[in-house]
């Protein structure tokens, strides 16, 4: 069974430049924590030109390269490289194992010959997606994990290890690959044993009874046994990137950088696999160790950058953070993408990510109440009505047969919503003047009047008496009286 | 204009090397008949007239006719009215037909005013319908753009209320002309008045001319006939004329149900 190990070095390094690319040709250095006295503890290649090395710390290394940009080490964002290497591997292998640190194990049992002509174009692919997610990953490949694992850290590139060259690659390696405690190593010096080699060579009974379990696992590795199984990971239910700001924030205008850059790259880790938004759930981080958490639902599946980020800041325009921001973790649920059977009679029509664009984009100019299908309610209230979830796709496919409509215009209202209070002169009881905001006129004509009275086991019952009234200014209105309240109102005009 | 029709004498381009009309060969000064020519590129044609516009109907034989086939795709119509003129009813007529067609249909409803009721009596299959809301009108010209560009939709309604507010500049119009020219779609705008100005392809405008009254101790509104106007017609004729009734089923009043 062949495994495959992706192994991102000076991770840290990594996380940081692929949450702010322009850092790539800096020269940059990852401390533990902030301040002078932080050790470094990953710097860059033009860094270490100038003498910067990690176990420096911030000050001497600021002596040394006094322009040097110094970052903190960042939890969320070394959390989101980790899931995004894990995801890259995911998009190739179901079986996954995510081991932490940068390095990420994929079985590549059943890939090559079937969705791969050779290893190598496999482990090219492989690279060239890491590449994409903006993580500089490394590939070996082997019999077991510790020797994959190996391969990639020391390899330069891509280290393919067939089985009978696994024992010779790994007899070159100095011991200290293996990362034993200091006494092992200490010891294992002092015999004069310094390659793995060298200790493979030595009588197990032999290096069991001077150096103990440590010993004798560090001898099995050496052999190049490796007595743990590739452990595959559960299926992510969610996709998290997320980012530990500088300073708070406390304009939309750059926090929407920050967004653009996380839906970037959360959207390129849903692609690889599949995977649609369907929703988005936002996690901010404020001053003052507040916290707060603001759910979006997506009006149509997609993964368009454009309209999530229209999307969230319309939502952010609403619902502005009570304090400046210092961290966030944007959060995407995955929604299989459907698929469609076209029909031959018909045009194919936009595709689900237009749709999905287009839609959302609405969304975000208008607000989740006030778009959708219209719906009529099986209710007695007049104009009750509902907004349900456009589906073109589902709709497109279940669409009744054509059948005719009238061949002249139904009479048609346009509802005035809320209705409108207006001032009802009555002679005799019947209407006679209408004086209200864009109303008004001496009623020509009237039919009526109507009782309707319903749902008086709620609060909101209600008790109308309606009339259809022609008033002098030209229209034609629907108008009611609320009883007992005798209050008029105009629920529409007729057009 | 002049169109070029096929008999027009238009040099054969692909004949003559260099682009250059070719004058009579030595077949012809000899009196023989010229063989029959082989075009060179067979897809190409020569000039010709332009391809007749396509149509939206609007459910109503009468109205289709006198808009010589229904709305125009690609452009901007205009149904112009005051209250109870029937372009609402006219308009939700339109809707119903293109979604019992299979079409899909955005309804932008800058006035807030779509009665589902009265969309759903009109014979439309609601879940082909979209419907939107925006906060004012500004919104209302953005996202009907965005619905047009789509390419999804065979008829987008833009309802701009009864008071629509003058726009500074023609930059919408050309926007939106240009968006419902590449979708295919047939934009019709719902205004009291003129709006879009020289971008406007074909504007129709309703007048009510007479109330229906079914009379009687417990009298009934029934509806009223309205008579429509060809405005302006980049397309055709304008200026022709109709009866347009908008009836009422009895069940529209509240006391019919």
């Amino acid at each position: 069974m062949p495994v495959a190990c992706l192994y991102v070095p000076d991770f840290p390094l990594a996380a940081w430049i692929r949450a702010q690319p322009e850092l790539g040709e800096a020269r940059l250095a990852i401390a533990r924590t902030s301040g002078a006295q932080a050790e470094l503890v990953a710097v860059s290649a033009a860094a270490r030109q100038r003498g910067v090395l990690p176990g420096m710390r911030a000050a001497q290394a600021w002596s040394l390269d006094p322009s040097l940009l110094i970052r903190p080490l960042s939890p969320a964002l070394l959390a989101s490289a980790q899931a995004a290497l894990a995801d890259c591997a995911a998009s190739f292998s179901p079986c996954v194992e995510d081991a932490g640190d940068g390095v990420v194990y994929l079985d590549l049992q059943g890939l090559i010959g079937t969705l791969f002509p050779s290893l190598r174009a496999l482990v090219t692919a492989l690279t060239q997606r890491a590449a994409r997610f903006g993580l500089p990953a490394r590939v070996g490949v082997a019999r077991t994990k510790l020797a994959a694992r190996l391969a990639a850290r020391q390899g330069d590139g891509v280290t393919l290890l067939a089985p009978h060259e696994e024992s010779e690659f790994l007899a070159a390696l100095p011991i200290a690959v293996l990362q034993p405690s200091e006494a092992v190593a200490a010891t294992l010096q002092r015999w004069g044993i310094a390659t793995l080699g060298q200790l493979a060579a030595l009588p197990a009974a032999g290096v069991g009874s001077r150096l103990g379990p440590e010993g004798v696992a560090l001898w099995r590795q050496a052999r190049g046994e490796d007595p743990h199984p590739l452990v595959p990971r559960p299926q992510p239910v969610f996709f998290e990137e997320g980012i530990d700001l500088d300073y708070g924030v406390e304009s939309l205008e750059p926090f929407a950088f920050v967004l653009r850059g996380l839906l970037e790259r959360l959207t390129t880790r849903l692609a690889a696999q599949g995977w649609l938004c369907s929703a988005l759930h936002l996690r901010l981080r404020l001053a003052m160790r507040q916290r707060e958490e603001h759910t979006l639902p997506v009006a149509w599946p997609h993964n368009e950058v454009k309209p999530l980020l229209a999307l969230l800041r319309f939502h952010l325009e609403q619902h502005p953070p009570q304090a400046p921001i210092e961290g966030v973790v944007l959060r995407a649920l995955p929604h299989p993408a459907r698929p469609l059977q076209l029909d031959l009679f018909r045009s194919a029509g936009p595709t689900a990510t237009t749709w999905g664009a287009t839609l959302t984009q609405v969304l975000a100019l208008c607000g989740p109440q006030r778009c959708g299908t219209p719906g009529v309610l099986a209710s007695h209230r007049p104009q009750a009505h509902c907004l349900g979830a456009f589906d073109p796709i589902q709709t497109a496919r279940t669409t009744a047969p054509a059948t005719p409509v009238a061949s002249f215009p139904v009479l048609a209202l346009r509802h005035w919503r809320p209705p409108r209070p207006v001032e009802v002169f009555c002679d005799r009881d019947r209407p006679d003047f209408v004086r209200g905001e864009g109303v008004g006129g001496r009623v020509v004509s009237y039919a009526g009047p109507w009782r309707l009275q319903g749902e008086w086991w709620q609060a909101d019952a209600y008790d109308r008496t309606y009339y259809d009234v022609h008033l002098s200014d030209g229209g034609i209105y629907r108008v009611y009286r609320e009883e007992p309240a005798n209050q008029w109102f105009v629920e529409g005009v007729y057009d | 204009m002049q169109f070029l029709s096929v008999a027009s004498p238009v040099p054969d381009l692909a004949s003559s090397p260099g682009g250059q009309p070719s004058g009579p060969n030595k077949l012809q000064q000899a009196g023989k008949a010229p063989a029959p020519a082989v075009p060179l590129f067979p897809g190409l044609r020569r000039g010709s007239a332009s391809e007749p516009l396509a149509r939206l109907s609007s459910g109503c034989p009468a109205v289709d006719a006198l808009l010589g086939g229904g709305w125009p795709r690609g452009r901007i119509s205009e149904l112009c009215g005051p209250r109870s003129s029937g372009r609402t009813a006219l308009a939700l007529h339109t809707a119903a037909t293109v979604t019992r067609s299979g079409g899909f249909v955005a309804w932008v409803d800058g006035a807030d005013t779509l009665s589902p009721l009265s969309l759903a009596w009109s014979g439309a299959i609601l879940s082909q319908i979209y419907w939107v809301r925006p906060p004012d009108f500004r919104v209302s010209l953005r996202c009907a753009e965005l619905l047009l560009q789509s390419t999804g939709f065979s008829l987008l309604v833009l309802d701009c209320g009864d008071t629509p507010p003058r726009l500074s500049s023609s930059a919408p119009w050309i926007r939106l002309q240009r968006a419902a020219e590449q979708a295919g779609a047939a934009l019709l705008l719902l205004s009291p008045r003129a709006l879009a100005g020289s971008f406007t392809a074909l504007r129709l405008r309703l007048e009510r001319r007479r109330p229906y009254w079914q009379g009687g101790a417990w009298p009934l509104f029934l509806g009223w006939e309205s008579t429509g106007v060809i405005e302006r017609n980049k397309l055709g004729r304008e200026g022709k004329r109709l009866l347009l009734p908008v009836r009422t089923f009895e069940r529209l009043t509240p006391g019919g149900a």
